[in-house]
C-alpha cells in the first residue's frame, strides 16, 4: 500500500473504520452475556464517529496532497492486526482498542504530513489527536481496571 | 529590747530609692516566658479533629465544631476545637494529650474585647494576633500522656514461618490485647473510615474491659467475618487512627482477632443475637466469597430463607483460595463461616452459576438475588508468550496450595506482580522451596502491596526486582521459561498521578526460570448473565452498574463485592454484602 | 501610773465572767470574712468588752468551692489541674499529695529526676507562701513596708516558676508519674541569684522587722500556745516547732529526696507569735538552702514522667491511702479512696488550719486585745481555703 492518492488513501482509512465497526458489530452479534455486549457497543460508537468524520474530509478534497512523502511513509506495522479471539473478555478488548486507537493516531498524523499545511492537515491532525485522547482514555482504564498490581 | 530595736527599722529607707520592679505597661512590656500557658494556638492542617482535647478537658471548655471550609475526610473529622476562655483555666492538658501535636500554647496572655463571645474562639482558624507566636507551652520533650507505641505482636521467626505454612502472628495474649486496647483514644475517626463502619472504639473498650461478650456483639453489628477480618483486613482503619499521626496506630486487627479468638464457636449462639422471625421470603446469593456470606448472614438473621450458591467445593471465596494459609489457617476462616451457616443459611458448593444452574431461573425461584462473584479470572501479562505452559496465574497457583495440590512451580519461580497477590503467590512459592524474584515495572514505593508484606516478603527470601519490565517469553528446551526483560525508566507523570515505567531497549536481558507467576490483577467473569436474562441489569466496563444500596438495574437483583467495588478487599466486600441485605430486606418486607 | 476612773473602765479580764449581752457591757463584733487582717474569706465572731476580747467563734463557710466532691466526677488524670486550686498560695503540696497519692494506689514508681524536680518546688513554693505570709505578719501589727519587700520576693519566686511550669501561681507542674518537663536552658543560673536576691533582702527584713520596738512588743508573749496543746489539738509545723517540738515531716518520715539532703529542725521555745515568725524566717533561709542543694546535686537529664495507662481510660485499683508532706503551715495530707473505678470514690484533704484556725483561734483569742486578733491569727499561719476546699 502506497497511498499515492489521497482518495487511496482516505478510502483505506475509512475502511479500515467500517471494518472495525462491522467487527464489534459481528462480536455483539454472537455475544451472549450482557458485560461484553455494554463494552462492545461502547466501541462501536467511537468508530461510527470516527468514519464520519473521515466522510467529511473526504468530501472536502486534498488539493496539496504529497504523494512521494505519503510513499515513504513505512505503514506495514500499521496495518497489520492482532484479531479478538471469540469470546474476548475485558483485557482482551481493552488491549485492542488500546492498539487500534493507536494504529490510527499514527496513520492520521502521516496522512496529516502528507496533506501539507492547510485545513486538510488539520482535519487529520484532530482526528489523530481524538484517537490519541481515545488511546490514552483505554490506557488509563487499562492500568487501573487491569493491571492494578503491575 | 536594746537600743538597736529602735534605730534598726530606720533600715528601710535605704529602698526608698531603688528603681522599682514593677513593670511599667504599656511602655514596657513584659512577655510571658517561653513555656508560659497563654493563649491556644492550633496547626489547623495538622489536627485531625479527634477531640482527645475536648475529652480530657475537665472544665468542658473544648467544643468540636464544623469549621468553614473543612469537610471530613480520612482520618479527620473536618472539626476543630473550639475552647471557650469563660471556662479554661489553662492546665494545658488539652496540649499535653493532642495526638497530633497540632494543639500548644502561646506565650501570650493580653487580650481585651467588649464583646464576650470573643473569648470562644476555633484556634487557628479564627485568626489570633498570636497565631505565629514562637515561644509558648509545648509538650515537653520525652513527655506524653499516651502511648505512642504498639504493643508488640508475637509472631513466628522469618526463618521458621517460610518453612511450613504455619500461621505467622501468634495473636496477643489478655494482657497484652488489653494494653494495646488502652492506648485507644476513643475519637471515633477508624469508624467513618472503615467501610463496615464497625463500632471499633466499642469493641476496643469492650476489650480494655475484658468485656469479651459484648465485643463479639459488637464485632457482628457489621461484620460476620471477624476471624478472617481479624487476620488479612487491609485495616486502613489503622490509617485514620488519631494515635498514629505522631505514632503506632491502634492495632485494630489484631485487637478484632483477639476478641473472636477468646469465643469458642459452640458458645457464639449465647452471645449473638437471635434471628428474627421466617419472613417465607427465598433469597439466592450468587458466591460464598465473604461479599456474598455477609449478605447471607445479614438475610437470615432478617429472616429470609437464603440459599447460597458456590462453584468452588469449598465456600469462603478468595479468603480461603487466594490468602495463603499463613496469614489465614482455615480453621479461623470455617470458624466464621460455620457460624454463618449454623443460622441455616445453606450454602451448595460446586455449583457454578450458568453452567450447573441457570440464572434466570435462579431469579425465577427467588424473590432476589446477591450476586457477589469476585474476580475469578486472572489477567494476563500482555507480552508474547504469555500464554506458554510455563506461565502461571498467580491466584490459580494460590487455589492449588489450598486443595492440597502441588502447583509443580520448580525451582526458580519469577512472579510478575507488585500487588498483595505476587507477595502472596512469592512467599508461597518460598515455602514451596523454590527461589523466587518478583518482578515488577515501577519502583517499590508505588507497589500497590502493603508495605508490611513487601518487608516480610524480603525477610523471608523473596528478592524484589523493580522496574523490571518482561518484554517477552520463551520456552526453553527443557520446558523451562526464557524471560526477556528490561529496566524501566520512570516518567513523570504529572502531580497525582503514577509515573509511568519506560522500557530501556538496550537492558534487555534473557533470564531462565523454571516458570513464570502472572500476578497482575484479576478481572470480573459475567459471562453466566445472559444477555437475554439481563432484565435491565446494566454492565459497564464488565462491571455491574449499581447504585447506593448495590441494587442493579434489574430491580430483583443486587450485587457487590470485589466485582463491583473499588477496593477490592475483605471488608469492603462485607461492607457491600451488609449493605445490601439490608436493602434486600428493606425492597421484601416492603413488597410483602 | 494613772488608774483611771473607778468604774469607768472596765473591769480588768475575767475569763470566768459569762458573756451575757444582755447586760450592757459586751458588743459583738465581726472580724471578717473581707477583714483585711484575715487571711482569707472566714470570719471571726468576736464579744468584746472594751478591748478585750471575752468570746470568739469561727465562722468558715464562704469559700467552699466543693473540691473533693468534683473530684468524684473527674478522672483520675482530670483532677490533676484541679488540686492546685485548693490552696493558693501553695498548690504544689496539693499537686505533690494527690500525685503521690495515686501513684501509690497505682503501684507506679517515679523517676528519680523526677522526685528531685519535685521536691525542688515544694521548696520554692514553701518560700513563696512565707514570704507572702511575712508581710502579712509585719503588716498585722502596723509595719506595711515589709510586704511590698517579700511581695517582690515572692513574684522573683513566681518567675521561676513561670519559667519552670508556664505558670505563676498554678503550677500544674507535679503530675502524677512524675513531673511535666525538665528544667529549662539556664534556669539553673537564674533560680541561683534569685536565691542570693533574696537571701539579702530576708537580712533587711531580719534586721527591720525582728529587732524592732514595736514588732518585739506586740508580738512577744502574744498567743503563747502551752506545750500540752501541741498533741490535744494536733498542731503541727512552725506553730509546734516554735513551742520546741522537734517535728518535721521532712525529717521524721522523708518523702521524696529530703533523706538526702542536710538540714535541721528550727524550733524556738517562745511559743509565742514572735517565736513562731522567728521559726518560719529561720525556714526561709532553710528553704534557700535546701534549693541551692537541690540545684546543685540533682541529677543531670533522665526521665522525668513514667509512662502511665491512657488517662482517659486510667482505673486506680482499689484501696485508700493517706499521703502527707509538710507544707508551710503543718502537716497536709490527702486521703484518697479509690473503688477501682476511673474516678476518686472519695477525697478527702486535710489541711493543718482546721485545728489552727478553728479550734486553737478560738481558744487563744480569748482575753486578747482586739487589735492583736489580726496578729494573732496571722501568726498561726492559718489559711481558710484549706478548712473548706
Ligand atoms: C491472593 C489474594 C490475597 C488477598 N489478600 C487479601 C487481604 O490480605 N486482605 C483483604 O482484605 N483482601 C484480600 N484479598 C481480596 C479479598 O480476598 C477479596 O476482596 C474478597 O474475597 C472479595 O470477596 P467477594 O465476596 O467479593 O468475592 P470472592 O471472595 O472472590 O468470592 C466470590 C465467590 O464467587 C464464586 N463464584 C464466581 N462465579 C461464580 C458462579 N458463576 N457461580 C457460583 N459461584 C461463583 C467464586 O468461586 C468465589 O468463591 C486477597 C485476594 C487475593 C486473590
Ligand atoms: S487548657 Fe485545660 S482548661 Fe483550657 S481548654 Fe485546655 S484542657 Fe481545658
Amino acid at each position: 500500500m502506497d497511498f499515492r492518492s489521497f482518495a487511496e488513501a482516505i478510502d483505506f482509512a475509512i475502511g479500515r473504520e467500517r471494518e472495525a465497526i462491522r467487527f464489534y458489530q459481528n462480536l455483539l452479534g454472537r455475544s451472549d452475556f450482557a458485560a461484553q455486549r455494554g463494552m462492545l457497543d461502547e466501541l462501536a460508537a467511537m468508530e461510527e464517529g470516527h468514519a464520519r468524520a473521515l466522510e467529511a474530509v473526504k468530501a472536502k478534497g486534498a488539493p496539496t496532497w504529497n504523494p512521494a512523502f505519503a510513499s515513504r511513509a513505512d505503514f506495514s506495522d500499521l496495518i497489520e492486526d492482532r484479531e479478538l479471539g471469540p469470546n474476548p473478555g475485558y483485557q482482551d478488548v481493552l488491549r485492542a482498542g488500546i492498539r487500534k486507537e493507536d494504529r490510527s493516531e499514527r496513520l492520521y498524523k502521516a496522512f496529516a504530513e502528507a496533506a501539507g499545511p492547510g485545513e486538510l492537515a488539520e482535519a487529520f491532525e484532530r482526528l489523530a489527536a481524538e484517537e490519541s485522547r481515545h488511546r490514552a482514555r483505554f490506557e488509563e482504564l487499562y492500568a487501573t481496571d487491569i493491571a492494578r498490581d503491575n | 529590747m536594746d537600743v538597736k530595736d529602735f534605730i534598726a527599722p530606720f533600715a528601710v529607707w535605704k529602698r526608698a530609692f531603688e528603681k522599682p520592679f514593677t513593670v511599667k505597661k504599656p511602655i514596657d512590656e513584659r512577655p510571658g516566658a517561653p513555656r508560659y500557658r497563654g493563649f491556644h494556638k492550633n496547626d489547623a492542617d495538622a489536627c485531625v479533629g479527634c477531640g482527645s482535647c475536648e475529652a480530657i478537658c475537665q472544665n468542658a471548655a473544648i467544643d468540636l465544631v464544623e469549621v468553614a471550609g473543612r469537610s471530613p475526610s480520612a482520618g479527620d473529622s473536618g472539626l476543630r476545637p473550639r475552647i471557650d476562655y469563660g471556662r479554661c483555666c489553662w492546665c494545658a492538658l488539652c496540649v499535653d494529650i493532642c495526638p497530633s501535636g497540632s494543639l500548644t500554647m502561646s506565650n501570650e496572655y493580653v487580650w481585651i474585647s467588649s464583646d464576650p463571645e470573643d473569648f470562644r474562639f476555633v484556634p487557628g482558624v479564627d485568626p489570633k494576633p498570636w497565631d505565629s507566636a514562637e515561644l509558648g507551652y509545648k509538650r515537653a520533650e520525652g513527655y506524653s500522656l499516651l502511648d505512642k507505641e504498639r504493643v508488640e505482636m508475637p509472631e513466628l521467626p522469618h526463618a521458621e514461618g517460610v518453612a511450613s505454612f504455619r500461621e505467622l502472628v501468634k495473636g496477643y495474649s489478655r494482657e497484652l490485647a488489653e494494653k494495646e486496647a488502652d492506648r485507644c483514644v476513643e475519637c471515633g475517626l477508624c469508624v467513618a473510615s472503615c467501610p463496615a463502619h464497625m463500632d471499633i472504639p466499642g469493641y476496643i473498650r469492650a476489650v480494655r474491659e475484658g468485656n469479651i461478650d459484648e465485643g463479639l456483639r459488637l464485632l457482628y453489628e457489621t461484620n460476620p467475618f471477624p476471624e478472617a477480618c481479624g487476620r488479612v483486613c487491609t485495616h486502613v482503619c489503622e490509617e485514620a487512627c488519631s494515635i498514629g499521626v505522631q505514632g503506632d496506630p491502634l492495632a485494630i486487627r489484631w485487637l478484632k482477632r483477639y476478641i473472636a479468638d477468646q469465643v469458642e464457636l459452640a458458645d457464639y449462639a449465647k452471645e449473638l443475637p437471635r434471628k428474627d422471625a421466617p419472613t417465607g421470603k427465598k433469597v439466592a446469593v450468587v458466591g460464598a466469597g465473604p461479599g456474598g456470606l455477609a449478605a447471607a448472614y445479614y438475610l437470615a438473621m432478617a429472616g429470609h430463607e437464603v440459599r447460597v450458591l458456590e462453584a468452588a467445593p469449598k465456600a469462603g471465596g478468595m479468603l480461603r483460595y487466594g490468602i495463603p494459609e499463613y496469614r489465614l489457617p482455615y480453621e479461623a476462616l470455617d470458624k466464621d463461616i460455620a457460624y454463618i451457616e449454623s443460622l441455616g443459611v445453606k450454602v451448595e458448593t460446586s455449583v457454578a452459576v450458568g453452567k450447573d444452574m441457570d440464572y434466570a431461573k435462579l431469579k425465577r425461584e427467588h424473590d432476589a438475588v446477591y450476586v457477589s462473584t469476585g474476580l475469578p479470572a486472572a489477567y494476563k501479562l500482555d507480552v508474547p508468550g504469555d500464554d506458554l505452559s510455563c506461565v502461571r496465574d498467580g491466584v490459580e497457583v494460590l487455589a492449588r496450595v489450598t486443595r492440597g495440590e502441588d502447583p509443580k512451580l520448580g525451582k526458580k519461580v519469577a512472579v510478575v506482580g507488585g500487588g498483595n497477590v505476587a507477595m502472596d503467590c512469592a512467599r508461597t512459592a518460598r515455602r514451596l522451596g523454590a527461589e523466587v524474584d518478583i518482578l515488577y515495572r515501577r519502583r517499590e514505593v508505588d507497589m500497590p502491596a502493603d508495605v508490611e508484606e513487601i518487608v516480610e516478603s524480603k525477610a523471608e527470601g523473596v528478592n524484589i526486582v523493580v522496574q523490571a519490565i518482561p518484554t517477552g517469553l520463551k520456552l526453553g528446551p527443557d520446558g523451562s521459561a526464557l524471560v526477556s526483560w528490561g529496566r524501566a525508566r520512570m516518567v513523570d507523570q504529572g502531580p497525582g498521578k503514577r509515573p509511568l515505567p519506560e522500557l530501556m531497549p538496550e537492558t534487555v536481558r534473557e533470564v531462565r526460570y523454571d516458570t513464570i507467576v502472572a500476578a497482575i490483577g484479576q478481572g470480573p467473569d459475567l459471562s453466566f448473565i445472559a444477555a437475554d436474562a439481563a432484565d435491565g441489569l446494566e454492565v459497564k466496563r464488565y462491571k455491574p452498574v449499581v447504585d447506593a444500596t448495590g441494587r442493579t438495574g434489574d430491580p430483583k437483583v443486587w450485587a457487590g463485592g470485589d466485582l463491583v467495588n473499588e477496593k477490592k478487599d475483605a471488608i469492603s466486600a462485607i461492607a457491600d454484602g451488609h449493605r445490601a441485605a439490608l436493602a434486600i430486606d428493606r425492597a421484601l418486607r416492603k413488597g410483602a | 501610773m494613772f488608774e483611771g476612773v473607778k468604774g469607768f473602765f472596765p473591769p480588768p479580764y475575767d475569763p470566768k465572767e459569762p458573756v451575757d449581752f444582755g447586760s450592757g457591757k459586751f458588743l459583738k463584733m465581726w472580724q471578717g470574712p473581707q477583714h483585711p487582717g484575715i487571711t482569707g474569706n472566714m470570719s471571726l465572731e468576736l464579744a468584746i468588752a472594751g478591748d478585750t476580747v471575752y468570746d470568739c467563734k469561727t465562722h468558715v463557710g464562704y469559700l467552699h468551692r466543693g473540691f473533693e466532691k468534683l473530684m468524684e466526677r473527674r478522672l483520675w488524670m482530670q483532677n490533676f489541674p484541679l488540686v492546685c486550686r485548693i490552696a493558693v498560695p501553695e498548690p504544689d503540696f496539693n499537686e505533690y499529695c494527690y500525685a503521690a497519692a495515686i501513684e501509690e494506689l497505682a503501684g507506679v514508681e517515679v523517676p528519680e529526676k523526677a522526685k528531685w524536680l519535685r521536691n525542688l518546688t515544694l521548696e520554692m513554693i514553701r518560700l513563696a507562701s512565707y514570704l507572702m505570709w511575712i508581710g502579712g505578719q509585719a503588716g498585722a501589727f502596723g509595719h506595711g513596708t515589709i510586704i511590698q519587700w517579700s511581695a517582690t520576693m515572692r513574684d522573683y519566686v513566681l518567675d521561676l516558676f513561670e519559667e519552670l511550669s508556664g505558670g505563676r501561681i498554678y503550677h500544674m507542674y507535679i503530675i502524677p508519674g512524675g513531673v511535666r518537663s525538665d528544667l529549662p536552658e539556664g534556669w539553673k543560673a537564674h533560680a541561683l541569684e534569685v536565691m542570693d536576691t533574696i537571701e539579702k533582702n530576708l537580712d533587711d527584713i531580719e534586721l527591720v522587722m525582728f529587732h524592732n520596738a514595736v514588732f518585739k512588743l506586740r508580738a512577744k508573749g502574744l498567743g503563747v500556745i502551752p506545750k500540752d496543746w501541741i498533741d490535744r489539738y494536733g498542731i503541727t509545723g512552725p506553730n509546734a516547732r516554735a513551742a520546741g517540738f522537734r517535728r518535721d515531716l521532712r525529717k521524721d518520715q522523708p518523702y521524696l529526696v529530703y533523706d538526702k539532703l542536710d538540714f535541721d529542725y528550727v524550733t524556738a521555745e517562745g511559743s509565742d507569735a514572735y517565736d513562731r515568725a522567728k521559726v518560719r524566717l529561720g525556714e526561709m533561709y532553710q528553704a534557700i538552702d535546701l534549693i541551692r542543694q537541690m540545684l546543685a546535686r540533682m541529677p543531670s537529664g533522665g526521665e522525668f514522667k513514667t509512662a502511665l495507662p491512657n488517662p482517659l481510660h486510667w482505673k486506680i485499683p482499689a484501696g485508700e491511702t493517706y499521703v502527707k508532706s509538710e507544707c508551710t503551715r503543718g502537716e497536709y495530707g490527702f486521703y484518697v479512696v479509690s473503688d477501682g473505678s476511673d474516678k476518686p470514690r472519695r477525697v478527702v484533704v486535710r489541711g493543718p488550719s482546721y485545728t489552727h484556725a478553728v479550734s486553737v483561734m478560738e481558744t487563744l483569742a480569748k482575753g486578747q486585745n482586739i487589735a492583736d486578733v489580726a496578729g494573732l491569727m496571722v501568726s498561726l499561719h492559718t489559711y481558710p481555703p484549706e478548712i473548706e476546699r
